[in-house]
């Protein structure tokens, strides 16, 4: 099961169509990692109905899926999970950042971080999906950050600034991510650049919220004499 | 959704992080939906009375109708 960028389902190599309802069903169970109570399902997923309304939907989702034939789902007494058998980009991705997080990848070159770059279903607008989408965000942001200092430590740094800027594109007050992004230009050469960045991120702060940068950042910048 | 006004419903999430020690080093990002079609607004704060004083406002103005 794949949710980041947009749902997509395979098996082997051969991608398989389902309904949206169905869909949605999969990707919520997919990101509840847990057996989840069949009436908090229903309740979550066609919150607009009377109960009786949502668990109806429930068991025709169930239906539909079951006669495709593709065992998703495990349905327990009156719990239902994803089967143990399927596997969820947003769990291995989830691991990756954990391992960038913890410094546990020594060559950070070697990763496939592109998915870092993307939310988990960007054009869903599901209530229930936007404290997942966030809490994910936050994971992928930290880790891209971690990335992007260990990508400057290792001379990598066209990809440091890539790493951090896709953080800072994100979220420009978060400092950490701008000092990474600034250390690397700073490290490539690219001087005028440090310091239109820095500029930049010191005005924002200030109109945004009315503070100046932490010391770290001013000592970042210290030798550049930014006025 | 407008047509309904009991059925009006806003999103307000709170995104919150350190970059110093608590609670000097706090940040928020607030995005507020107020209506589900309608476009997000955002806002900073850097102390929990400003979050606080911003999600009260984001709130008396969704119970308005602004």
């Amino acid at each position: 099961v794949y949710l980041i960028r947009a749902f997509r389902l395979t098996q082997g190599d051969v991608s398989i169509a389902m309904p949206g309802s169905v869909q949605r069903l999969v990707a919520f169970l997919a990101l509840q990692r847990r057996p989840v109570p069949r009436q908090q399902v229903a309740e979550t997923l066609w919150a607009e109905g009377t109960i009786d309304q949502s668990s109806a939907c429930l068991r025709s989702t169930l239906w539909r899926l079951g006669s495709r034939g593709v065992p998703l789902v495990r349905t327990r007494a009156r719990h239902l999970a994803l089967a143990d058998h399927v596997t969820v980009d947003v769990h291995d991705l989830e691991q990756v950042a954990h391992r960038l997080i913890s410094g546990a990848d020594h060559d950070p070159g070697e990763l496939d971080y592109a998915d870092l770059m993307d939310d988990v279903l960007p054009d869903w607008r599901d209530d229930w999906l936007l404290v997942e989408r966030e809490r994910f965000r936050q994971l992928r942001m930290h880790a891209l950050e971690a990335l992007s200092v260990r990508l400057a430590h290792a001379g990598r740094l066209a990809q440091a600034i890539d790493a951090s800027l896709a953080v800072v594109c994100h979220e420009p007050l978060r400092e950490s991510a701008q000092r990474a992004l600034i250390g690397a230009h700073i490290l490539e050469g690219n001087l005028q650049e440090a310091v239109r960045q820095y500029r930049t991120f010191r005005d924002l702060l200030s109109s945004e919220l009315g503070i100046g940068p932490s010391p770290l950042m001013v000592e970042l910048v210290r030798s550049l004499n930014v006025q | 959704v407008t047509d309904h006004p009991e059925r009006r419903a806003g999103i307000m999430l709170v995104r919150v992080w350190l970059e110093a020690p608590a609670p000097k080093g706090l940040r928020a990002r607030l995005i507020g939906i107020s209506d589900l079609s309608l476009e997000r607004e955002t806002s900073a704060a850097s102390s929990v009375d400003e979050v606080c004083d911003q999600v009260r406002a984001w709130l008396e103005a969704f119970v308005a109708g602004r």
